[in-house]
């Protein structure tokens, strides 16, 4: 049990004193292997776990970084509930930021702080936000000019699927909501985020607010939205089966070079505002995109082509929305996605937004709906 | 081209429209280019000069690793062809020369922005993600709203420059507003008080400073209506409508002002209209200096005035009350004298002595009455001085003449040296110049040595002319020339036998001042003095000639008028009477009435017709010019001369005789050769 130990526990098929004891037995293990730092990824129906293990950590002398998911990714499959463990290198280099009353500039300088010296290709720097944090995106600019490509940007939004504000980052001492928690590591193997989804002609977001679109083309963006699925697929959207249309048929934010950023809207507003996740910059070229199909092999394909020579140990996040859209087929694609790599060890979570740049370099950009696979040590 | 990066570069567009200065404008822009092609590193080059083979740039702006930081004021140059449209090139070693941060890049995309202008884009990669040319029509929008925003921020600073300066200014004025010693104010056409200075609130309101200074930067509407409420402000606004309605300028009015506290300024006040563009009055703008200590001082000036003027008035009353006081005995004096010098034979020669003595001794006492008179007329600035052209010559001899008999009495030689074809006329008042000229040669005469010299020379000195008096006395020391013009100095000869009364010299040279000349004086002790009058020279002036004058021997005088005639002398002083009677006596054919009182001899003249009538003009209950009224009034003056015959010898004496309707007027003590001379005329048939 050392460096790319991956220990998964089912809490539900553990005792009270049992879950105490087998989470004990492995953190002892680990902390005799010489291990120093861990993460670990927690499904949100065992976030209460959390004291548990922050209390068990320190009584081993061991440093925890952890965030809360809908679900954890683990041997192909979404798993509601359980902890997943993993041993992290000494080198690793991790902060725990709270961003509530920061400014972007503030945040970001002190994920400058950390060393950034490497010998090999510029180090990954892994990102985890508190999806509830309003401003991903702007903090990612102000990274982007602060950092530009002396790292390679991944990473994804942590919390609970309800979107209910919940302390979803935590370590040894302190749990907190409103924040990211950044861990910077060298790793040889590249970085790869894919969602597949095809767009339509695009429209254009003529009045948005941070991640609210208030118009389409000069009109109520609800109607326009509601035109929208009318003309392609005969149906009627009303507020009440938003969302269910929503996870099928989300934005995308146009790119001229590379695909396109999916905005899943998740509410609507009595004005007709659409409240998506992740922002939506003013007068930004959107379209309305069509979900994946559940035997595309596009995303798939697009994720091979990126990873090229593949790690031997990924964490996998696969966005929720992409979940909904996906329904019962998305175990199939995780079990797909595993046998595409068969070398390689895949674990993760379901995440509720993904960050990644183009190829390794360029702006980090935060997706909806995609699957990001993030090489581990 | 497809929909999809149509709408982008609409986007983009929009985004551009949302901007409206360089900076942020270009880091957006760069921003949605690095953002749509997915290349890591951008620049942003401006000043772009393109040269042969090589162009120099500024980097102004970029969006690359922090190592590279670009200065915008550094030109860089590279050797490098830059292409003149949007190209996809692969990294040029000299471009990545630029800095280590370029040395990743594979491939450039050039985006020229206008012609000095243009994005540089860096990327790892070598294939190329977009068509050369996609951005080519937003970029040549972008460079038109660039230009737009350097225009704009051109005008935008120069307007800034403006209006710094113009509130440098207001501020300058303002300050200038509130520190000037005079009270300003403005106000509307209805009177309504707009503004004031501090000087004004202090002044009229008698604000505390710190309220004043609150109340002189902003106009606040309660404290202009506290303004408005004092008494002294309407009264300020009294002669308003001539300058709202009319137009008027009003310039450095006084007006009495009263404080609310009831004390009180006196100021000087303008007021001019304020005019709109359209020349339409919209208010006025009132100024004032607070004249009151001015008021104040002229008010005691004016009382100081009055009361030197009641001094002279009083001086002037004493002079002359003096003057007629002394010349009254003094005429009896001197008038006796004469008359007994007359009779000379029937005297012995103690008796003729002491005459001689008597009389040197009166003369004495009226000249020195003559100078104190004449001093205080020229310190008083009441001198009458007739200047004119005058000859030199004649005015010099008859100076001559009038001391022959004093330089023989000393044994003093007197020579005259005057230049050849002397044709020149000199400015001044001839008889003031032989006054002068008397004063220079008796002085020479009576401080010469004995058996002594003068010598009279002449000299033309540019403008001027100057008559030199020499003599060959004891000269003086420096010590002495510097007393030599000081009132009643006579140098140490007070206790000498040579009469004088010591401001001879110092009228001389106040007179030579009087006719802008001057006395000028050399000497060396132990062998004499010059004294020079020096006058201006008359400019073109013809020298005037002078009527040949006849001497008349006493004889002659007294001789005259053969023929009987009458004359009326009203005299209250009975000396005086006798002494004419005594006068008339000796004249052969010319008979003497006198009459004590006005009223006496103006009953004589309505019974008896003489030939001339002499009045005394300070007569008991009636003056002479009373009584010449009466005369004048009853005819009694036809054909006679009219005289008055006064001890009031002050020049406003002679001119009221003149103006009474006297023929002559003739002042005491008499000088008797001379008063049987007029004698003479008068009673000439």
């Amino acid at each position: 049990m050392t460096q790319g130990y991956t220990g998964f526990i089912h809490f539900s098929e553990l005792g009270q004193d049992t879950q105490q004891d087998e989470l004990n037995q492995i953190l002892s293990l680990l902390k005799a292997s010489g291990t120093q730092q861990i993460s670990c990824w927690l499904a949100e129906k065992n976030a209460d776990q959390i004291p548990l293990l922050q209390e068990l950590c320190k009584a081993q002398g061991l440093q925890l970084v952890g965030a809360v998911f809908p679900a954890l990714i683990f041997e192909g499959a979404l798993r509601n509930e359980g902890c997943l463990l993993k041993a992290l290198p000494e080198a690793c280099q991790t902060t725990l930021i709270s961003c509530a009353h920061r400014t972007p500039d503030a945040i970001t300088d002190q994920i400058a702080q950390l060393e950034f010296s490497h010998t090999g290709k510029p180090p990954n720097l892994f990102l985890i936000f508190d999806a509830q944090q309003p401003n991903i995106s702007d903090i990612l600019d102000h990274l982007y000019l602060k950092l530009h490509n002396n790292v390679r940007y991944t990473g994804c939004n942590a919390g609970s699927e309800t979107f209910q504000p919940m302390p979803c980052l935590f370590d040894q001492d302190q749990q907190l909501g409103y924040g990211l928690w950044a861990l910077l590591y060298e790793s040889e193997f590249d970085t790869a985020l894919a969602h597949g989804y095809k767009n339509f002609e695009p429209i254009t977001a003529t009045s948005t607010t941070g991640n609210r679109i208030h118009s389409i083309n000069w009109r109520n963006a609800f109607e326009v939205y509601q035109e929208e699925i009318a003309k392609r697929y005969q149906q009627v959207v009303t507020a009440d089966n938003f969302y269910d249309f929503a996870t099928h048929f989300p934005f995308g934010i146009m790119r001229m070079s590379g695909q396109p950023l999916v905005r899943i809207p998740v509410a609507v507003e009595e004005d007709g505002t659409l409240v998506c996740v992740g922002d939506i910059p003013e007068h930004t070229v959107i379209s309305l995109l069509q979900g994946v199909e559940a035997d595309s092999t596009t995303t798939l394909d697009l994720l091979a082509k990126q990873l090229g020579n593949p790690a031997p140990d990924y964490q996998v996040f696969y966005c929720a929305g992409r979940r909904m859209h996906l329904g019962d087929e998305t175990n199939r694609e995780l079990q797909r996605l595993t046998e595409r790599f068969p070398k390689s060890n895949l674990s993760g979570a379901l995440s509720l937004g993904e960050i990644c740049n183009d190829d390794g370099q360029g702006y980090p950009l935060f997706h909806n709906a995609a699957i990001v696979c993030c090489p581990w040590v | 081209m497809s929909d999809q990066n149509l709408a982008i570069l609409y986007e983009m567009a929009l985004l551009m429209g949302s901007e409206t200065s360089e900076k942020p404008l270009v880091q957006k822009f760069l921003q949605r280019l690095l953002y749509h092609t997915g290349m890591p590193t951008g620049l942003f080059i401006s000043h772009i000069e393109r040269m042969d083979q090589a162009f120099s740039f500024k980097v102004t702006q970029s969006i690359a690793d922090k190592a590279f930081s670009p200065d915008p004021t550094q030109r860089c140059t590279l050797a490098y062809d830059l292409p003149l449209r949007s190209s996809f090139k692969p990294l040029d070693d000299k471009i990545r020369a630029l800095h280590t941060v370029f040395a990743q890049y594979h491939s450039l995309l050039f985006l020229p922005v206008g012609d000095h202008d243009a994005f540089l884009l860096f990327t790892a990669q070598k294939e190329q993600p977009l068509p050369d040319q996609l951005f080519t029509p937003i970029l040549a929008n972008f460079a038109k709203t660039l230009e737009l925003c350097r225009s704009n921020a051109r005008f935008t600073e120069k307007l800034q420059n403006e209006i710094q300066e113009r509130q440098r200014t207001e501020k300058m004025l303002k300050l200038v507003l509130n520190h000037i010693p005079a009270g300003v104010y403005w106000q509307d056409t209805q009177g309504n008080i707009q503004g004031a200075n501090r000087w004004l609130l202090n002044d009229l309101a008698q604000l505390p400073q710190d309220e004043a200074d609150v109340l002189a930067d902003t106009t606040d509407e309660s404290e202009i209506r506290h303004l408005q409420s004092m008494v002294s402000i309407s009264q300020l606004q009294q002669d308003d409508s001539l300058v709202i309605e009319q137009g008027h300028e009003i310039q450095n009015k006084n007006y009495y002002l009263h404080r609310n506290d009831d004390s009180y300024l006196w100021v000087e006040l303008n007021k001019v209209p304020i005019r709109d563009e359209a020349q339409n009055i919209t208010g006025l703008l009132g100024t004032y200096r607070d004249i009151t200590g001015r008021k104040l001082m002229m008010e005691e000036l004016l009382h100081a005035k009055e009361n030197a003027e009641q001094a002279n008035r009083a001086k002037s009353s004493f002079l002359a009350s003096m003057s007629h006081e002394l010349r009254t005995p003094l005429n009896a004096i001197q008038g006796y004298t004469q008359l007994m010098e007359m009779d000379e034979d029937d005297l012995n020669e103690e008796q003729v002595e002491s005459l001689q003595e008597i009389r040197k001794a009166s003369n004495h006492l009226l000249q020195l009455i003559d100078e104190i008179l004449d001093l205080s007329k020229i310190e008083a600035g009441r001198i009458d001085l007739r200047i004119e052209p005058i000859n030199p010559i004649p005015v010099i001899q008859e100076t001559l003449t009038l001391n022959k008999h004093m330089a023989e009495r000393f044994g003093i030689r007197i020579s005259t040296l005057f230049p050849d074809n002397l044709n020149l006329s000199i400015m001044g008042d001839s008889r003031r110049v032989k006054q002068i000229l008397l004063n220079l040669v008796s002085n020479a005469i009576k401080y010469n040595q004995e058996d002594g010299e003068i010598r009279i020379s002449m000299e033309q000195s540019g403008t001027q002319f100057k008559i030199h008096v020499t003599d060959t006395g004891y000269g003086m020391t420096s010590d002495q020339l510097a007393k030599l013009f000081q009132p009643f100095e006579r140098l140490g000869m007070d206790s000498s036998t040579r009469q004088g009364t010591g401001i001879g010299l110092v009228i001389s040279q106040k007179l030579a001042e009087a006719m802008r000349g001057s006395i000028q004086v050399s000497s060396i002790p132990g062998e004499g003095s010059t004294f020079s009058l020096v006058l201006p020279l008359a400019k073109g002036s013809q020298m005037p000639v002078l009527p040949e004058k006849v001497e008349l021997s006493m004889a002659d005088i007294i001789s005259r008028g053969g023929e009987k005639t009458t004359t009326l002398y009203v005299e209250d002083n009975a000396a005086n009477r006798m002494l004419v009677e005594k006068i008339f006596a000796k004249r052969r054919g010319d008979r003497l009435i006198t009459a004590a009182t006005p009223e006496e001899g103006l009953e004589i003249l309505r019974h008896e017709s003489p030939d001339l009538v002499i009045l005394d003009i300070n007569l008991p209950g009636m003056s002479g010019y009373d009584l010449l009224r009466h005369i004048q009034s009853e005819g009694l003056d036809r054909n006679r001369h009219m005289v008055a015959l006064s001890a009031n010898a002050m020049p406003e004496d002679f001119k009221q005789g003149e103006a009474a309707g006297f023929d002559a007027y003739i002042t005491k003590p008499l000088n008797i050769p001379e008063f049987n001379r007029h004698l003479n005329t008068w009673l000439e048939k």
